[in-house]
């Protein structure tokens, strides 16, 4: 899935007030792309991940999934377009405390009234090293567990691309490297498309096309 | 800063909205209670004001007294009211089952029968010789004249239990007053009409100027004893007192029944009812202050942390809470009085005008002003109850949270409580509706928020199934309905109707049913020998005999606790039940009489019957149960084997619901036209005693409506919390791809689910309410029917309310920007 932002603009607050967050950016992302941006806080990079995962809406410029204008979808099609083609990774996990681990993965497919099929559920908690946790609740487990929860729901649909928000921004250096090695290896294995915003340099330079962000502006720091 | 009352009232100013929130829920409450308190009152006056619309306000009269005595029960201090009546006759209205009954009224006595002098035209009698008649009777009376006319009026009046036939008389009566028609009196075969004063004295001989003093008694719970006391001090025979029963179980007095002589029950339902939904509503709306107020101060949890950190002591913090809800009480409580005063009286004002006033005591309204006045003005027991408990739950909510703060160190505090949720069932089944499970997940999130909403709902729910039945019970009217049979009484006493008449009769269309009497009256000859009658019985001097043959239906229903081989015997026609003759006196020397008892074995014309039970009153309208003599009650065909006839002299035919009543009324007036029959319908008693009624109703409405208020308020408010509580949860769902849609329908399913539970526990519960009211009445615990058709009503509104009540908050959640959502810290 080709996925093009072209001239998106985002501001907020008016006339004394204005701050554009997101200056006339362009991009263009392939399929099986791996790409992370990086910025300091308030660049505008959070903006540009929920811009680009179609739940906030652009002030100017459009957002093209295989050429088709995501916004100009009405509230139930851009839902089930985010359940079904897109995966989401927060930095607070995210997780709904009254289900279990089971239940948070397989909540994308139910709210499409499907069941799981185990046999790619096993495998994905499998890779993710979960697999005897799925009947715990959120708060029973540590925040790396609470992360891959987190991945293998946005990975259960099996959508086209990840959006992950500073996967590894509340969790300790080794939990955080665990799960970016993960989500790195399930990437390479299932051939998904991956966009991380990041701070972490470490991180941003696993990812093989790096942008950077400043005060709204978007700029690639590798050429492809 | 002077003191922690200034920061108690800044910290309320500067979180006016959960202040303002706080201060609805305490006005509300207040509101609540107090208007529970003030209609039950209303009600029981509306109760009571039925009662008298019905049978006069009296609780009992005491006949056959002179004048010497009357006199002297007006002057007793142990009576609150005592107003002499003097009956001049009782004159039957031809081809009707009716007679007028006419009574002079003394002094203040006509203001005790608000209903018998309501005027349509004309004026009031005042002198002898002067009369004023319902619109109904002179009707029936086909009287074609006009006001000052002449009525002329064939007059018979007995004493009570005499041995005399009475003193018959024909008068000319100068019309003076139309009266508006009342047709309770139809139940009992006897209307009134007024007379002006001095026309007893000018048409009674001596013997029969014998007054009946209605009276109230000055103390309620000393009435059977006062009774009891006059009774003696006078010499007034137990057959001349009079209860009002239908006053008397309106205004909760307990009494000696007239009937048995067993003690009445003299049970206030409204007493029961009363307390009963008083501690359900107080609860619910306690419940409602302390889901709110909780809710609140677990916010400012954070705050008291801050407090505790700059060195706040922990006594300081329970000060600071306590003054924040003494100054939200002291504004909320007053206002909420005040509000649920004026509610009430709004219900009231809407009850007593809903309906035409002509029939609920029109031309007493001031009395039934005053009444309302006397039973809502002055309790303020209900009054400090509806502050109290406000004030109650409102420290009961809010002193946890407080001391949650005070205990734990300031670090916990300012982090904000949170709560561990605990599941049993990790594994369910196959999800099918991720909507539904969700709402059934986030009810187990905060375990006691869900309680105190469903059991506030519950309250509701119960009300409103037990008030539904209780309000069964607070009907007066039913006493006197339940005395007709039928929507028609058809009767013959010449020729009778055949069973082919009556086969016909039950074919016209509109006709569900008819209940069938049959009767024959036997008398002695000189030798004391009855005439045309073989039997075991040995009657005494001047007793009758009377055989009546009843419909199966209702042979069985004079017994309810009859068991089954005795109701076989009854339909096999080998039982039967038995009124003895009344214990009469002949010059104040008793008289002996017939007496047979349950168990004894008689014959009647060679057919031999058990007698499985002795009657209190008669069943038959004919000569009202005056002919003296022993009654014979059996089943239809044996009926005719004792008396070789099989006429039926009455009939009751009951109507379906959608009959055309002018086709029917044709075909009966026509067999009444082939055999010297007559007829009367029951629609116009019916009517009137059904809007009597509904005054009743409509108040209980009002009160179930308020009741309901509650419930949804609570859930509305627990809706609130969970959707602002739960912001960036929502968030999430829906990045993940949850549309708003799908969204609102996990919230409905919450709301339905509080519905669908409280449903189920508030109908068990209201049914339980229902029996304990049920077994208070009969002093016994028996169940009784379940009352589905409220159940389901309580079931589908509290679904739809609950529905409703999510459905409001939920218009929040559109509104909510998702990436804003996710952000919140809650």
């Amino acid at each position: 899935m080709i996925i093009e932002a072209e001239n998106i603009s985002k501001l907020y607050g008016s006339d004394e007030n204005k701050v554009i967050a997101l200056d006339r950016v362009n991009l263009k992302i392939a399929p099986g792309d791996f790409i992370s941006i990086m910025g300091p806080s308030g660049s505008g990079k959070s903006t540009l991940l929920h811009i680009l995962s179609g739940l906030d809406r652009p002030t100017t410029g459009g957002l093209f999934y295989d050429g088709k204008e995501i916004y100009s979808f009405g509230d139930r099609e851009l839902s089930a377009f985010r359940r079904r083609k897109i995966g989401f990774v927060f930095q607070q996990f995210q997780l709904l405390p009254v289900l279990t681990a089971k239940e948070n993965i397989m909540m994308p497919l139910l709210l499409d009234r499907k069941q799981p099929e185990e046999a790619y559920l096993a495998q994905l908690t499998e890779l993710l090293g979960i697999s005897d946790r799925l009947t715990h609740l959120p708060h029973e487990l540590s925040g790396g567990q609470q992360q891959r929860v987190a991945i293998a729901r946005a990975l259960i649909a099996e959508p086209d691309i990840v959006f992950a928000d500073e996967p590894t921004g509340n969790l300790d250096s080794k939990s955080g490297g665990e799960v970016m090695e993960l989500l790195k290896s399930i990437r390479g294995k299932l051939g998904k498309t991956l966009v991380l915003i990041t701070h972490d340099h470490r991180i941003a330079a696993m990812a093989d096309r790096q942008f950077s962000i400043e005060d709204g502006i978007l700029s690639e720091v590798t050429a492809r | 800063m002077n003191s922690y009352r200034t920061l108690a009232w800044k910290e309320l100013r500067a979180q006016r909205v959960t202040s303002v929130l706080i201060l609805i829920a305490v006005i509300l409450s207040t509101v609540m209670t107090t208007v529970i308190g003030q209609s039950i009152g209303i009600l029981n006056a509306m109760q009571q004001s039925q009662a008298i619309n019905l049978n006069g306000n009296r609780y009992a009269t005491l006949h056959q007294l002179t004048e010497e005595q009357a006199n002297q029960l007006s002057m007793d201090s142990r009576l609150s009211y005592a107003e002499r009546v003097i009956s001049i006759g009782r004159a039957d209205i031809k081809n009707r089952k009716i007679s007028v009954l006419l009574r002079e009224y003394m002094g203040n006595a006509l203001s005790a029968y608000p209903s018998d002098a309501q005027l349509n035209s004309g004026r009031l009698p005042e002198k002898a010789g002067e009369i004023a008649l319902p619109q109904n009777v002179l009707d029936m009376l086909a009287f074609q004249g006009e006001l000052g006319d002449s009525v002329s009026l064939d007059l018979n009046i007995s004493r009570l239990k005499d041995t005399e036939a009475g003193y018959t008389y024909t008068r000319d009566f100068v019309l003076t007053g139309i009266l508006k028609s009342n047709y309770v009196g139809y139940v009992s075969g006897t209307v009134h009409g007024i007379v002006g004063a001095g026309t007893a004295e000018s048409v009674l001989p001596d013997r029969y100027m014998r007054y009946s003093v209605d009276i109230r008694t000055a103390e309620k719970k000393s009435f059977q004893s006062t009774i009891n006391e006059l009774a003696l001090q006078y010499g007034i025979p137990e057959y001349c007192i009079q209860y009002n029963d239908t006053m008397l179980s309106a205004a909760g007095i307990r009494y000696q029944s007239n009937a048995d002589a067993e003690t009445g029950t003299g049970f206030s339902y409204m007493v029961l009812t009363g307390v009963l939904i008083g501690t359900l509503v107080l609860l619910a709306s306690g419940l409602v202050v302390y889901n709110i107020l909780k809710i609140a101060v677990m916010k400012r949890v954070r705050e008291y942390g801050v407090l505790r950190a700059m060195g706040a002591e922990k006594g300081k913090l329970y000060l600071l809470v306590s003054l924040q809800l003494a100054i939200l009480c002291g504004i909320g409580i007053p206002v909420g009085i005040l509000l649920g005063l004026l509610s009430a009286r709004g219900v009231t004002t809407a009850a007593s005008g809903f309906f035409n006033p002509a029939v609920f005591l029109a031309g007493s309204e001031a009395e039934l002003a005053a009444m309302i006045a006397e039973h809502a003005g002055s309790k303020m027991l209900p009054l400090l109850a509806s502050g109290g408990i406000t004030i109650v739950f409102a420290l009961v909510s809010a002193m946890p949270a407080a001391q949650y703060a005070a205990k734990v160190s300031p670090t916990l505090a300012m982090l904000g409580q949170t709560t561990t949720i605990r599941r049993r069932n990790r594994n369910p089944k196959r999800i099918r509706s991720f909507e539904a499970f969700y709402a059934r997940m986030n009810m187990k999130r905060n375990r006691g928020r869900t309680a105190v909403t469903i059991l506030s709902l519950v309250m509701s729910i119960t009300v409103f199934v037990a008030l539904q039945s209780f309000s069964g019970l607070l009907d007066a009217s039913k006493d006197v309905q339940k005395m007709h049979l039928g929507d028609y009484s058809v009767t013959s006493q010449g020729i009778g109707f055949s069973p082919e008449e009556l086969a016909e009769l039950k074919n016209v269309s509109g006709i569900q049913s008819v209940s069938t009497l049959k009767y024959s009256l036997y008398q002695q000859d000189e030798n004391g020998k009855l005439i045309g009658m073989e039997t075991s019985i040995r009657l005494q001097p001047g007793e009758t005999m009377q055989v009546i043959g009843l419909d199966e239906e209702r042979l069985e229903g004079l017994d309810a606790s009859l068991p089954e081989s005795a109701r076989q015997a009854l339909r096999d026609g080998t039982a039967c039940f038995i009124q003895n003759p009344i214990p009469i006196s002949v010059d104040g020397v008793d008289a002996k009489n017939t007496v047979i008892s349950a168990g004894d074995k008689i014959a009647v014309n060679g057919v031999s019957l058990n007698v499985i039970g002795v009657l209190d009153s008669p069943v038959t309208l004919e000569n009202e149960g005056f002919v003296n003599g022993v009654q014979i009650v059996a089943g239809d065909s044996v009926y005719d084997e004792m008396t070789l006839k099989n006429e039926y002299t009455e009939l009751y035919p009951t109507l379906t619901q959608e009959a055309d009543r002018s086709s029917v009324e044709q075909a009966i007036q026509q067999l009444c036209g082939k055999n010297g029959g007559t007829w009367l319908s029951y629609a116009n008693t019916d009517r009137q005693l059904m809007e009597s009624y509904e005054q009743i109703r409509l108040l209980a409405w009002g009160l179930i409506l308020f009741i309901g208020l509650i419930g949804i308020l609570n859930i509305s408010n627990t809706v609130y919390t969970n959707i602002h509580t739960r912001v960036a949860e929502i968030g999430v769902q829906r990045a993940i791809g949850m549309s708003a849609g799908s969204l609102y329908k996990t919230f409905l399913w919450e709301g339905a689910y509080y519905g669908m539970i409280a449903s189920v526990i508030g109908a068990a519960a209201g049914y339980i309410c229902t029996i304990f009211v049920g077994s208070a009445q009969t002093d016994t615990v028996q169940l009784v029917s379940i009352p589905f058709r409220s159940i389901a009503e309580a079931a589908v509104i509290s679904i739809a309310a609950c529905l409703t009540a999510t459905y409001i908050p939920l218009k929040r959640i559109a509104k909510m920007n998702i990436v804003e959502s996710i952000e919140t810290v809650e």
